[in-house]
């Protein structure tokens, strides 16, 4: 079962921490998010986990194996990211794009084999790109690149899904379905998703746990209902924000500056 | 084959080869095509395809279709050492020698002044290599200025990059077939690299090896090729792009097609370069700039506008 353990993380760009030393354990069939403001360290929190960042000070295991202890390709089937931004310049197609998530599972000089077929062709689906399955990545747009870039996270098939700012650049539909197939990885096929985000009520309504990340360093996580409320979201935002409405259909809003 | 022949044929003496092979033929004829034409066949070849590698490989390491493998300043270091062989008069041999060495050197420090750990390392090692190359540029300046001028005309064809010395290219073939097997091992981690860095390292690659591999690769190419027939420019660029609009990005396809692209161009041109003028032979250089820029910019635009 995929888990992800952080001890004493301290996380961060150039050896210089972002936050105070983070203890967080994640299970398999959980959904987080992590909420802060820009520039607090969603992505570089991400992209420690994911192994891009230099861990600064702590340990982060995944399955419970030390990240830094993990060859690339064995890190790339336990977890998987999908980058904030994924420029593509090459004129690949959708399917060889897509394809690229098989490349851990397989030996480095091998061609894809039959057995990393159904992963391309279901990812492609899931995402809604049958149609433009065999149409040039470079050409496509910033919305549709996304996407290609989420099928390929599909297609690598992690236990660990990490998803940075997963929602931007996606129309509504688009961003409705995901977060649908967010649900479906976490509580169906038992994946771990771990997403950052800064919209207050995409975190309310998909997630099951939520890390706080505070512009003064600290930070605080639990499940979803006791960390959303108006003194721990104040503190995040830095400005006050109110519940409106009632059970799922509450939005959160931020209080007018009057 | 087809060029293979019309470079075997094709001469400002005219005369069918194939009587050569049959061996119906004078004497004079034989030593032309095995002595001179076959070598000089061979080594456009040879050249044309490890620039054409070369270039597919760089392409892949800058994340920038456009990029060439002298952008990086390789083939400058090369100028320089060759061109400071030739005004102390040394031997062609040591020439070739001092190109070898001088490319890889600047290889060298082009990947340890803009290589370095961390990120977006693709943009700083472009912008080195091309301020190392304005560097060697203005090297090749003085050099041309102090230089003695009974050297002075070698110098300028060695500038322009010509076909019309290699005595011995057969070592060029083995090592042209390494490369090819080493860039066609490497070609699935290369179509994620051409992704970005950290893209490719979440999806397995360990792209400092990989990186390190591929430099390494297309230096090396580089080198060879500037050795044999001294800097020749847009091969390593205007193959790999064509081939790659027609075959598209996968490079099991793009490498091996891209090499034998590259042969077969500069061997065209190099025929052409011997027969324009004919008696008098152009450097093979001037024909491939004045395919390749023009082509070049077409290409640039059109990318722009779509």
């Amino acid at each position: 079962m995929a888990s992800l353990q952080l001890d004493a993380l301290a996380f961060g760009r150039a050896g210089k921490a972002l936050a105070q030393p983070l203890d967080l354990r994640a299970e398999a069939g959980e959904v987080w998010a992590v909420l802060g403001e820009n520039g607090v360290g969603k992505s570089s929190l991400l992209l420690t986990l994911a192994g891009l960042l230099p861990v600064v000070a702590g340990r982060v295991c995944v399955d419970g194996v030390d990240i830094r202890r993990c060859p690339r390709k064995l890190l790339a089937r336990r977890i998987g990211l999908l980058l904030q931004q994924a420029r593509l310049d090459f004129p690949f197609t959708v399917t060889e794009a897509v394809s690229a998530g098989r490349y851990a599972h397989r030996q480095g000089w091998q061609a894809l084999g039959a057995s990393d077929t159904p992963f391309i062709e279901a990812a492609i689906q899931a995402c809604g790109l049958e149609a433009l399955a065999s149409a040039r990545v470079d050409q496509l747009s910033g919305g549709e690149q996304r996407r290609v870039a989420l099928a390929t996270l599909l297609a690598q098939d992690p236990g660990v899904l990490l998803l940075d700012e997963p929602a931007n650049h996606l129309d509504l539909r688009h961003q409705a379905r995901l977060m649908a197939q967010v649900q479906t990885l976490a509580h169906d096929s038992g994946r771990l998703v771990f997403m950052s985000v800064h919209d207050i009520n995409l975190a309310a309504r998909h997630a099951d746990r939520i890390l706080l990340l505070y512009p003064d360093g600290g930070h605080d996580a639990g499940p979803a209902s006791a960390m959303l409320t108006e003194e721990y979201l104040a503190r995040v935002f830095n400005h006050p924000v109110e519940r409106v409405g009632e059970g799922a259909r509450a939005l959160w809003v931020p209080r007018s500056a009057s | 084959m087809v060029l293979f022949g019309l470079a075997l044929g094709w001469g400002s003496a005219s005369f069918n080869p194939l009587g050569v092979i049959t061996g119906d033929a004078p004497q004079w004829q034989t030593a032309i095509l095995y002595d001179l034409r076959l070598p000089r066949a061979v080594a456009a070849f040879v050249v044309g395809g490890m620039l054409a590698l070369a270039g597919v490989l760089m392409q892949v390491l800058l994340r920038n279709p456009l990029a060439e493998p002298y952008v990086l300043g390789i083939s400058g270091g090369a100028a320089v050492a060759a061109l400071g062989a030739i005004t102390l008069g040394l031997q062609a041999w040591w020439v070739s020698g001092s190109a070898f060495v001088g490319s890889l050197a600047s290889m060298l420090l082009v990947f340890l002044l803009g290589g370095g750990r961390g990120y977006g390392r693709g943009d700083r090692l472009l912008l080195t290599g091309v301020v190392i190359a304005a560097g060697w540029g203005a090297c090749i300046s003085l050099l041309l200025v102090l230089g003695p001028d009974q050297s002075l005309r070698g110098m300028l064809f060695w500038l322009m990059g010509d076909l019309s010395r290699p005595v011995a290219p057969w070592w060029g073939l083995p090592v042209l077939a390494l490369a090819l097997l080493a860039a066609w091992m490497m070609a699935p981690a290369l179509d994620l690299l051409a992704r970005g860095d950290d893209q490719a390292a979440v999806l397995g690659v360990e792209i400092h090896r990989l990186r390190a591999v591929c430099y390494i690769t297309a230096s090396f190419l580089t080198a060879c090729a500037v050795t044999l027939a001294g800097p020749i420019g847009f091969v390593g660029l205007v193959v790999p792009h064509l081939m790659r609009q027609w075959l598209g990005a996968g490079h099991r396809r793009l490498v091996p097609a891209s090499l034998l692209a590259g042969g077969a161009l500069l061997m065209l041109a190099d025929t052409f370069a011997r027969t324009l003028i004919a008696p008098r032979q152009l450097p093979v250089g001037v024909l491939t700039a004045a395919v390749g820029v023009p082509l070049f910019l077409y290409l640039l635009r059109r990318r722009g506008d779509s």
